[in-house]
């Protein structure tokens, strides 16, 4: 007996060893890619002819759509945000989608809006619409007010309404930088073939001074957990996503600031309301139905559009952000299985399909598996002390070369901290995270796993703190 | 147990690794924050130093030779950097020559060729911009395994950036690098040579834009459409001459893509002064007037409405009547939002024989447009408003007097009495009959004067919202006027109508 327990405590160490040598391996060729196009990007966007954009006349219009459900702490300043945007032409279009809070009533007042009935052809399904509020004197905003039907629904909504060729979803507690959208849209003016999709950065914007709609002064949280947060945003946007579009097989765009090509998008379905994380599933969408239709088409992600976002301020919410990401992975992996490794989906099927679906979305198991157990059979005498030390490695010390590097990478282009003691705040939150935080993040996506498996598929509310609090001056509109 | 060994001194290398590599990042991290210091500083002592000497060169108060001297003296690249952002920063059309002489005399143009030519080319290209010579009309992008390495972006990048800072030197000297680029393997190279065109905007890059262009079309370039298609843009109204050999191109999308540039840059120009066709080559004028409404191909008859309406005479007058009938619904659409100028009153009859074309969106294009002619087209709109039929068309007036912010107007009319009341009654009752009461009701609720919001009261009277209703009891509560007078008795009358429906 004492032998069998022993024999499947070396069978399961074995499979630990094997994910974390195959995920550090993926993420070190990443990494390598991830370096090569963040700083190339950064060379070139120096030259890159930003104003030429702004004053082309060729420059496609884009609609801005925000989906709100209980955000009028951060509206107003999301909203003004937008309307400061540097980008010729603009659709600014805000969706309540049935908010019980004064969200409605707050833009109303800041913006002078009036209700009025306007035409609507739901293209995309989505819920009824009640009213629509628009100021003729601020032509470029219009106010959706819908029955409450999650965000993808919102969005749908906001498409329906949208008069541009392309549409960029934006969050509603997301402080988007003046030449973010103009930085977003130039792949695609610069593109031969069609651009459907363009991602940019998410950063954390706990800690940043606002004024008007604009983050003017840029510090690191208070809190440990949102500092962790912060590294950990700054290693998947800088070294995950760029090493992915480096393939061409872009998985996840954040629905926080993602530029997409209506008409494909309405083409493929619109977004769809049967996962909780519409925005990985939209791209899944959005690559099958360009290559089940022979289209030719492009996805990019660039590093230096970037957007400014509120991150959970506690536990039990970030408990509850991960859980719904990693159910709407789980959902979107799933819902798209026969992608995975397929090579009719190119790199996309062959590679990140199967990365996102064994490593992302099932390895948190293992990972939180293994936080457990490796102690566990350590400590029982199971597993000797030179390989508890290389999982150990593998699991905090590479870990911990990925994040300082990531923070190397931020400093040597987009560099958004500009003060020392910030920088040398990341870095040592750069090798902490590694202990502690991403363990009980790992805890949490495989609550979301189970979740999935057992079949508590619902959306699960993030409340956040909202800009008020740390905007500086609001001047009048 | 050897292998356990083994094992525990490769974990022992791998941490010591991982700490040293850590500590490596970091001690970079410092080495770059204090680099880009030292860098910031010499930057603006450079800019401190050199700004006299700049300001003075501008004002023509020291030639060329003497500037090269005072500012040869900028040795570091922080000093090289800041002396060219300053001279740059002061550059315009009258000096720009004269600064270029100053890059060529510093040496910084031979630096920026060598890095995108080659040392081996930059001789004779220096020699050939000296001379102001005039770049040969050729785009063959070069072939072979150099060029295919030169492709990569490590090494594409940086001659990009080079050949930026050559096309800001002036056009004349700039032109025979940017022309030159327009062979690099690489696509970001070339597009940085094409932006550059655009932004010099000297006639001799013409021809090569459009090679450009038309490699682009036939979707055999690397650079993309609107690249190109921007840097045409860029052009003046003065360079129009130069685009009338292509209106006539053999391939059609090649004339609607000139016809689309010629149309941007007329609105461009517009917007700073009001163009007629004294503004205009004649030869393009008569090409537009004669060809191009004639176009075999409907996308080419469509843009060309907008360029003509510029011209704002009586020829022009006549072609865009002819283009409003076009047995093609994309023309007629572009044709009706070209109309939309005052001066095209004359029009207005034809526009709203549009508001019942086949196609919906060339209703909703002459809905706009009858809207912009002030309350000529307006009063045309309302009048169709009431007597049409068609709610597709209905739907597009109301949206319209809605997002215009006609629905003032409406109010205002309404108060001053006459027969643009009646004509606005007519319209409010239409729309509270069609469910679009929003605005009215606010309108009831937040207007000061008695008249029109009994009137309005009236209107909203013949399909009550709950909405309107709620305000109707906030007024028979707080107004002891004629106003609460109206809304207590519409009220009891709505009660009457409601017990009656009850009943029945």
């Amino acid at each position: 007996m004492h032998s069998a327990v022993l024999h499947f405590f070396d069978y399961v160490n074995a499979i630990i060893l094997v994910y974390f040598l195959v995920t550090n391996v993926v993420y070190t060729v990443l990494m390598v890619f991830s370096l090569y196009t963040v700083s190339m990007h950064a060379k070139s966007a120096a030259h890159g002819a930003y104003a030429d954009l702004l004053e082309s006349p060729v420059t496609p219009p884009v609609a801005l759509i925000v989906p709100a459900h209980n955000e009028e702490d951060a509206i107003v300043q999301t909203v003004m945000s937008l309307l400061e945007i540097q980008y010729p032409e603009k659709e600014v279009i805000v969706v309540d989608d049935g908010s019980t809070d004064g969200t409605v009533d707050k833009l109303v007042q800041k913006f002078h809006l009036l209700r009025m009935d306007l035409i609507y052809r739901p293209q995309a399904t989505c819920k009824p619409v009640f009213a629509f509020y628009f100021n003729p004197e601020r032509p470029e905003l219009i106010l959706i007010s819908k029955e409450n039907g999650g965000k993808a629904d919102a969005l749908n909504a906001g498409i329906n309404m949208a008069r541009s060729p392309y549409f960029c979803t934006v969050d509603a507690d997301s402080i988007i930088e003046p030449q973010a959208l103009l930085r977003l849209m130039a792949p695609v003016v610069e593109s031969t073939v069609n651009t459907i999709v363009s991602g940019g950065v998410v950063r954390i914007a706990n800690g940043c001074t606002l004024r008007n709609g604009r983050i003017v002064d840029v510090n690191l949280p208070k809190t440990w957990l949102e500092r962790c947060q912060v590294v950990e945003y700054i290693r998947t946007f800088l070294f995950g996503r760029p090493g992915w579009n480096f393939l061409n097989a872009t998985f996840i765009c954040s629905g926080a600031f993602c530029l997409l090509h209506r008409e494909t998008v309405l083409e493929a379905g619109g977004f769809s309301r049967d996962t909780v994380t519409e925005d990985i599933d939209i791209i899944a969408t959005l690559h099958r139905f360009c290559k089940k239709n022979h289209r030719q088409y492009r996805m990019v992600f660039t590093t230096d559009p970037i957007c400014w976002t509120e991150a959970p301020h506690t536990v039990g919410m970030l408990a509850r952000q991960r859980r719904r990401w990693q159910l709407g992975l789980m959902q979107t992996v799933m819902k798209h299985n026969d992608m995975i490794f397929s090579p009719r989906y190119g790199m996309m099927g062959l590679a990140s399909m199967p990365f996102h679906a064994y490593v992302e979305a099932l390895g948190c198991v293992i990972e939180a598996f293994g936080t457990i157990l490796i102690p566990f059979t350590f400590l029982v005498g199971a597993m000797p002390f030179s390989l508890f030390l290389l999982l150990m490695f593998l699991a905090f010390g590479y870990g911990t070369l990925l994040s300082v590097g990531s923070v190397l990478l931020e400093e040597t282009t987009l560099r958004r901290y500009p003060k020392v003691r910030d920088v040398l705040m990341l870095v040592l939150f750069a090798m902490i995270e590694n202990v502690g935080y991403r363990q009980m993040v790992t805890l949490f996506r495989a609550q979301g796993v189970i979740q999935y498996f057992t079949g508590l598929n619902k959306w699960e509310l993030v409340v956040h703190k909202g800009f008020e609090s740390r905007v500086l001056v609001e001047d009048e509109v | 147990m050897l292998f356990i060994e083994d094992l525990a001194s490769l974990v022992l290398w791998l941490l010591a690794t991982v700490v040293s590599v850590n500590l490596l990042f970091l001690m970079f991290i410092f080495y770059r924050r204090l680099g880009r210091k030292r860098y910031y500083e010499d930057k603006d002592a450079a800019r401190s130093r050199y700004t006299r000497v700049i300001s003075e060169f501008v004002d023509n108060e020291i030639n060329v030779e003497r500037a090269i001297v005072l500012l040869d003296e900028a040795s570091t690249r922080a000093e090289h950097d800041a002396v060219q952002e300053m001279l740059l920063a002061q550059e315009d059309a009258n000096n720009a020559e004269r600064i270029s002489q100053v890059f060529f005399g510093l040496g910084y143009v031979e630096r920026w060729s060598r890095q995108v030519f080659g040392r081996r080319r930059t001789k004779a290209l220096i020699e050939r911009s000296m001379r102001r010579e005039k770049a040969s009309i050729s785009t063959t992008v070069d072939r072979g395994v150099l060029a295919s390495i030169g492709k990569i972006r490590v090494f594409a990048v940086p001659r990009a950036m080079a050949l930026e800072a050559l096309g800001r030197l002036a056009p004349e000297y700039a032109q025979v690098f940017i022309a030159e680029g327009l062979h690099d393997a690489s696509p970001e190279v070339r597009r940085v040579a094409i932006a550059a065109m655009g932004r010099n905007r000297h006639p001799a890059a013409i021809p090569l834009l459009f090679e450009e262009l038309l490699k682009a079309v036939e979707m055999k370039n690397d650079v993309s459409l609107r690249s190109t298609k921007s840097a045409l843009v860029c052009y003046t109204m003065e360079d129009l001459g130069h685009f009338v050999p292509y209106l006539s191109h053999p391939n059609r999308r090649m004339r609607f893509f000139v016809v689309d540039t010629v149309r941007e840059i007329c609105n461009k120009a517009s917007r700073n002064m009001l163009l007629n066709k004294n503004d205009f080559p004649q030869e393009l004028y008569d090409a537009f007037l004669e060809s191009a409404t004639r176009d075999e191909f409907a996308d080419v008859r469509a843009r060309c409405g907008a360029v003509i309406k510029h011209f704002r005479d009586k020829r022009a007058l006549a072609a865009l009547r002819a283009l409003l009938t076009d047995e093609n619904d994309f023309v007629r659409l572009h044709s009706v939002r070209a109309c939309q100028d005052r001066y095209y009153a004359e029009l207005v009859p034809d526009m709203v024989r549009r508001l019942s074309d086949t196609r919906w969106r060339v209703r909703e294009a002459a809905v706009k447009a009858l809207a912009s002619f002030g309350t000529s087209g307006s009063n045309e709109l309302y009048k169709y408003f009431i007597n049409t039929k068609d709610q597709y068309v209905s739907e597009q007036i109301s949206e319209e007097i809605q997002r215009s912010g006609l629905t003032a107007d409406m109010v205002a009319a309404l108060a001053h009495g006459g027969e643009d009341r009646d004509l606005a009654m007519a319209v409010a009752k239409k729309l509270v009959l069609m469910g679009k009461a929003s605005l009215l009701t606010a309108a009831v609720a937040g207007l000061t004067q008695p008249e029109p919001r009994i009137l309005l009261m009236d209107a909203l009277m013949l399909a009550p919202t709950e909405e309107f209703l709620a305000v109707m009891e906030v007024i028979a509560n707080n107004d002891g006027g004629p106003v609460g007078d109206k809304a207590r008795s519409l009220l009891q009358a709505a009660e009457q109508r409601a017990v009656g429906a009850g009943t029945n």
